[in-house]
Parts: structure tokens; sequence; C-alpha cells
């Protein structure tokens, strides 16, 4: 059996993000992008769930949650 | 882990938001460059779809972010304000408040009415403002610079309170250029997918 790996990552409320660009400034791995000037994607392949974006969020809607790799 | 990204040009835009600010206080007609903040963020989100306005280059954001790291907070902003039947009602809010202010200064460029030398702040409390000599200014331009001043600062006010008791940039939940951003990009990328 594979082993599964469990790392914590950043998810966006997509649906209360305003696409301020907040988390995308103070990301240090540069894990997130804003999508069409709509909100916040980012990129579970570079997120190590610092929650640095988590802290600036002015709208407060990202969550570290873990997710399996 | 620490961003250690050099900081550019456009880092720095939160002085121009302050200089604004305190230009005016000394002559209002400075209000008038206020528009950039309108209409740059318009232009880019109709041309590029996109709010790198907000994302980047938003001095008065800059400005909140700085005064936050020692005022704020931080707490979570009440949710509320993060919906969209606020964040949307307050754009219509904001905009009629900007045509009312228009129609204004449509009544002293026609005559009907004469300058009014005032301030008015958070859309209630009027403050005389007869510092500036205004003899040789067309009436209807310096009415405009009271009434484009008066939003400026009201705005600045809003997002300075809200900076103090939620995170730093709360402001952006609600401004009403981001909302308005926001929404020319969702109908633009809704219009690309028919």
């Amino acid at each position: 059996m594979p082993r599964q790996i469990i790392r914590r990552k950043a998810y966006v409320d997509t649906k209360y993000c305003v696409a301020c660009g907040e988390c995308q400034k103070n990301c240090p791995l540069k894990a997130i992008t804003i999508y069409k000037g709509i909100y916040a994607e980012v990129d579970f392949n570079k997120c190590v769930g610092c929650s640095k974006c988590a802290k600036v969020c002015p709208a407060s809607i990202i969550e570290i949650k873990e997710g399996e790799v | 882990m620490k961003n250690i990204s050099k900081k550019k040009w456009y880092d720095y835009l939160w002085i121009v938001t302050i200089l604004y600010l305190v230009l005016g206080l000394f002559n209002i007609l400075f209000a008038w460059l206020g528009l950039i903040c309108f209409l740059v963020p318009l232009i880019i989100s109709f041309t590029k779809y996109n709010k790198v306005y907000c994302n980047i280059y938003c001095g008065r954001g800059q400005l909140l972010n700085l005064m936050g790291t020692k005022f704020s907070r931080n707490k979570p902003i009440p949710k509320f304000l993060k919906t969209k039947w606020f964040r949307y009602g307050f754009l219509i809010f904001f905009l009629s408040m900007f045509i009312n202010m228009l129609f204004n200064t449509y009544l002293v460029f026609n005559g009907t009415n004469n300058l009014r030398e005032v301030i008015t702040l958070i859309w209630t409390f009027k403050v005389p403002w007869k510092f500036n000599n205004l003899s040789n200014v067309t009436p209807w331009i310096a009415q405009f610079s009271f009434g484009f001043y008066s939003m400026m600062l009201t705005s600045t006010i809003i997002g300075i309170i809200t900076m103090f008791l939620y995170k730093p940039r709360s402001w952006c939940v609600y401004c009403p250029m981001g909302t308005a951003t926001q929404g020319i990009c969702i109908i633009k990328n809704k219009l690309n997918e028919y």
C-alpha cells in the first residue's frame, strides 16, 4: 500500500474572497495567484500550509487544513 | 519564513496617499488628483481584466497595512461585511453619494447654488473649510474638489476605523472600487464562457 503523506495546506473560500492580493503578496513560496481578478487560487504543489496568508487575509477566509498529497 | 523580496517603487505608494490627504488640507483643489484612484483601477479592470491595482498599486491599502502593524487589533471581520449583499449594497450607496456630489457640482455650475466651502465627513458632519483663497477658481471646479475630498477623507476614516477594529486591510473587503473592479472581472469572465 502506498504511503499517504498528510500535509497542511491553505484553502480559500472563493465565495467570500475579494481578490485583494494580500495573501499573494505575503506568501513566501509564491504559491498563490489571483485568478482573473476574481479570487485567490492556491497551488497545492507549492503550499506548505505556513498560514501566513490566513493571518493577513482581511476577510479571514483562508483556512489551513490537512490534506492528502 | 521571512519574505526577503526587495522593495519596489510601488511599495512606497502609501506616501502618495498621505501626500494627497495632506495637500488637500492645504489646497482643496488637489482633491482632483484623487480621480486617478478612481479611474486607474477601472481602466485596468476594463482593459486587462484583473485587480492588479488592488493587488499592487493601492496606496491606501499599503497605508492601512502599515498603520495596522502598530494599531490593528487583528480580529476577524464580521461575516455580514463580507457578504455580497453588503459589498454591492455599499458600492451602490457609494455610487449614489458620488452622483449626488456630481449633481451638487452641476447646481453650482449652472448658477442655481453658490459654492459651499464645506467638507462633509461620513456623509453627515459638515466642517466649514474656508482656509483656501478660491476667488480665482471657477466655482464648480472648487465645489467638485470639496465633494470629492469629502468622499476620499470619509472612506479613509472608515478604512482606519475598520483597520483598528479588525485586520489592517479590512477596508479592502467592502471597498467600493475593489467590489466594482472584481464585479467587472466576474462579468467579463462570464461573458467569455459563452
